[in-house]
């Protein structure tokens, strides 16, 4: 952070605000909408003070700012008794085990390990074992094996339920059985979930599952089969367990027809919607933005923009997302830093974003245009 | 007026092919399902003399009819595929055509989404958009 304080002190930022991409590096930002932020935050409250488990829905418009929502999630989690588990939905769903073998992903040995040992500090060792052992004889040996510091990499594998592997070979590391049918994924989750719940004083799971709409392009097989694994899980986990489902399309009542009934009758009633802006949020959004990036706290809260060209910036988007902003914002910034660096340019006037736009074939942008 | 059995089985064929020819474009229909002027000329569904729309104002309100109700259901394919925002499962698009209008069959919708490809696109096994999507 010190290099981008000096690389963009010219700008009295410390660091570059448009990002396109979320990132976890800015998941602590948050910039305009403090109705959407209030929700977040009362719903990650809510989420760490009620043991029992859960279902939440969060739709966005494209471009909205989902994904950076959930990673702001995650960044209040992280100080809650919440261990936030973020990640995206397979692009090729054939059962419900390719959902786990994303979720999967998160625990490496190592986090696996540590969480056991968390675990056998406020229990012993035999009583975890045998408590895991009820749920899944294999996972209890794999436990047993990674306390003693196996680091047989078969292990990781078998945890990831790698297609193909031996049974030979599985019994190499006391298994006896791949991870292969859904009810393996949810009896895999079971015992996750319950190894967070054990690890520490009320602590939760937060299952954070973005791009659910992915699902809108399964057959109703498959569909059937990923809600059927939602619904197990939820019913094989009581408690210790709340899951987000997360989503992008044009319109947020059509989850309806992506969820079956016994699935949407366990959502929590109250959805997070992020649509796009109106104007005066936008203009409060760039506002909060860059304040929170200043390095000398000035009146001029536009520069190196000023109102004039902000407000044109914006004016000339017609769909007022994050994304959008960001991507309008970024060019006509990324095209002025060196005159500005230079001393040639004092700010961003109106006429120089005028300009900048007329080059820019905003036109041609059609997500934003 | 009491219509044969024939005339009910060439009724029926004729309905089907015009179902056909509108689900791949209306601009083929007959100018006499299109609107309100006749050019038997220039037809090539049936010859004049044996025209069941020919002289019977009632089968062409009826054909006129079910065209009108099968554009109908394109457009609230189109709009509903359009509302969603990117390309879908063909069943799912079809439950969102059914809540609209419950009368809808499924046949109809996938019929729709197989044969127009002015209007859609298939962007996987049984998934389908707008045919405007596939060139962005």
């Amino acid at each position: 952070m010190d290099s981008d304080s000096n690389r963009y002190s010219h700008l009295n930022l410390s660091g570059w605000p448009f990002r396109l991409l979320p990132s976890r590096g800015n998941n602590n930002i948050w910039a305009g909408r403090p109705v959407i932020r209030r929700k977040i935050e009362q719903l990650t409250q809510q989420m760490s003070e009620d043991p029992t488990s859960s279902l939440h829905l969060m739709w966005a418009d494209f471009g909205a700012g989902k994904t950076h929502s959930l990673f702001y999630m995650e960044s209040l989690a992280e100080e809650l008794n919440l261990l936030p588990v973020y990640v995206e939905w397979p692009k090729k769903t054939v059962t419900f085990v390719d959902v786990y073998r994303n979720i999967a992903q998160y625990f490496s040995l190592r986090r696996l390990t540590n969480l056991f040992w968390a675990c056998c500090e406020r229990h012993s060792v035999d009583q975890m074992i045998d408590n895991i052992y009820m749920i899944s004889p294999d996972f209890a040996a794999i436990l047993e094996r990674l306390y003693n510091r196996d680091t047989n990499p078969l292990i990781y594998e078998w945890l990831r339920a790698q297609p193909g592997i031996p049974r030979r070979e599985l019994a190499q590391i006391g298994v006896r059985n791949p991870i292969k049918t859904s009810d393996d994924a949810i009896t895999m989750l079971t015992v996750l979930v319950k190894l967070v719940a054990e690890s520490d004083s009320d602590m939760k799971m937060l299952l954070m599952l973005d791009e659910f709409q992915r699902t809108d392009q399964l057959s109703p097989r498959v569909r059937a089969d990923v809600n059927t694994g939602v619904r197990t899980l939820l019913n094989a986990c009581p408690e210790s367990l709340s899951v987000i489902l997360s989503f992008s399309f044009g319109k947020p009542e059509n989850i309806n027809f992506l969820l079956t009934e016994d699935v949407r009758t366990l959502a929590d009633p109250e959805r997070i919607n992020i649509p796009k802006m109106k104007p005066e949020e936008a203009d409060e959004f760039i506002r909060d933005l860059l304040r929170q990036y200043r390095i000398r706290k000035e009146d001029d809260t536009y520069f190196p923009f000023t109102e004039e060209s902000s407000s044109l910036l914006l004016g000339s988007i017609s769909k007022l997302t994050p994304r959008c902003i960001m991507k309008r914002f970024g060019a006509v910034l990324r095209r002025a830093n060196p005159e500005l660096r230079e001393g040639k340019l004092s700010n961003i006037s109106i006429d120089y974003a005028k300009n900048a736009l007329k080059d820019m074939h905003i036109e041609d942008d059609i997500e934003c245009k | 007026m009491v219509y044969s059995a024939q005339f009910a089985s060439n009724l029926e064929y004729t309905e089907r092919i015009l179902i056909n020819i509108v689900r791949q474009n209306e601009a083929l229909l007959p100018s006499c399902i299109r609107s309100n002027t006749y050019s038997c000329g220039e037809c090539t569904l049936a010859y004049p003399r044996s025209c069941l729309i020919l002289g019977d104002w009632d089968i062409r309100s009826y054909l006129r009819f079910i065209m009108d109700r099968e554009l109908r259901t394109r457009e609230l394919i189109r709009l509903v595929i359009s509302e969603h925002g990117r390309p879908l499962y063909r069943d799912i698009i079809a439950s969102m055509v059914q809540a609209r209008d419950s009368s809808i069959l499924n046949h109809a919708i996938y019929a729709w989404l197989d044969s127009c490809s002015v209007h859609f696109k298939a962007f996987g096994f049984n998934i389908y958009g707008l045919s405007e999507w596939h060139t962005e």
